[in-house]
């Protein structure tokens, strides 16, 4: 009796170890010195991850006169991933949003992440376009999940 | 006698406990926000609390926009639902609205003119429609 609970004891310890080391950390997208990159626009909800060739990474985000900005490389198709976390009293709410680009050289995006309605949350991806009335064009490279 | 003054009493305190027309800033239950952009847009946002329902965030969102195109001095503006909406410039008449465990919000993303174009509000006229339901509101939170 007093080996099973022993036993017990081992395995209840072991439990979190083996759930820590389970957690692989996702790396945060560092460019190389030469790769090129795109400026982006962060607007509502959520924070972003990026797929590229089936890695996820954590895009760092930058605040600059109440605006959050990250940056993508440009030239091939990437994913972008927005998870949306809404803590309220004593119930967590997630969703998670994906969509994917071909950032291009000299044209900045807007990412904006639409907050959650019955489970379901959007991300909607514009070009900056200063020659458009609203200041924003369709992204033509807009396309579903690429991870 | 106790207990009908007792359910009225609860009543008048939950309807009092929701959302008012106000700023959100530093408030805790919720209010209006607005900020410049994306683009040439503005972004108005309304949240409300628990007691709030769908339909008044919904209305408060849109005489807030009204109330930003006013400040700005413009006659007219355009609500678009979406940004992608914008980007296509497909105008909505309406907010998007939604709710997250049960507390609504209401988000526009808002192009402000001078003149009229297809899919534009007027500016006074939506101040006008909806004044009542901002002045109850008032009301009630005094």
């Amino acid at each position: 009796m007093r080996s099973i609970k022993h036993g017990l004891r081992a395995v209840i310890m072991l439990v979190p170890l083996f759930l820590a080391a389970c957690g692989t950390p996702i790396p945060k997208y560092q460019p190389t010195p030469d790769e090129k990159v795109t400026s982006v626009k962060l607007f509502g909800w959520g924070e972003p991850y990026m797929c590229r060739m089936g890695k996820l990474y954590e895009l760092t985000v930058q605040e600059e006169n109440g605006t959050r900005r990250t940056t993508l490389p440009t030239g091939a198709r990437v994913g972008l991933v927005n998870f949306i976390t809404v803590q309220g009293y004593q119930v967590v709410s997630r969703c998670t949003a994906r969509a994917s680009v071909i950032p291009r050289d000299g044209i900045n995006l807007i990412v904006n992440g639409v907050l959650p309605e019955a489970g379901k949350c959007g991300l909607d991806v514009v070009r900056e376009d200063a020659s458009k009335e609203t200041g924003v064009s369709m992204e033509p490279s807009l396309g579903g999940p690429a991870c | 006698m106790f207990y009908r003054l007792a359910t009225l009493a609860a009543c008048l305190s939950l309807t009092a406990c929701a959302t008012s027309y106000q700023s959100g800033a530093g408030s805790l239950t919720g209010g209006h926000y607005e900020r410049q952009g994306p683009g040439k847009l503005e972004l108005v946002e309304f949240y409300g609390n628990g007691y709030t329902s769908l339909a008044l965030a919904e209305q408060y969102a849109t005489y807030r926009c009204a109330e930003v195109a006013q400040a700005k001095g413009k006659p007219y503006f355009i609500m678009y639902d979406t940004l992608n909406n914008a980007a296509r410039d497909i105008p909505s008449f309406r907010p998007l609205v939604g709710s997250i465990q049960n507390k609504p919000h209401a988000v526009s993303f808002v192009l402000l003119l001078d003149s009229p174009r297809r899919g534009a509000l007027e500016t006074k006229n939506v101040l006008a429609d909806l004044k009542q339901v901002i002045e109850t509101s008032q009301e009630k939170k005094s």
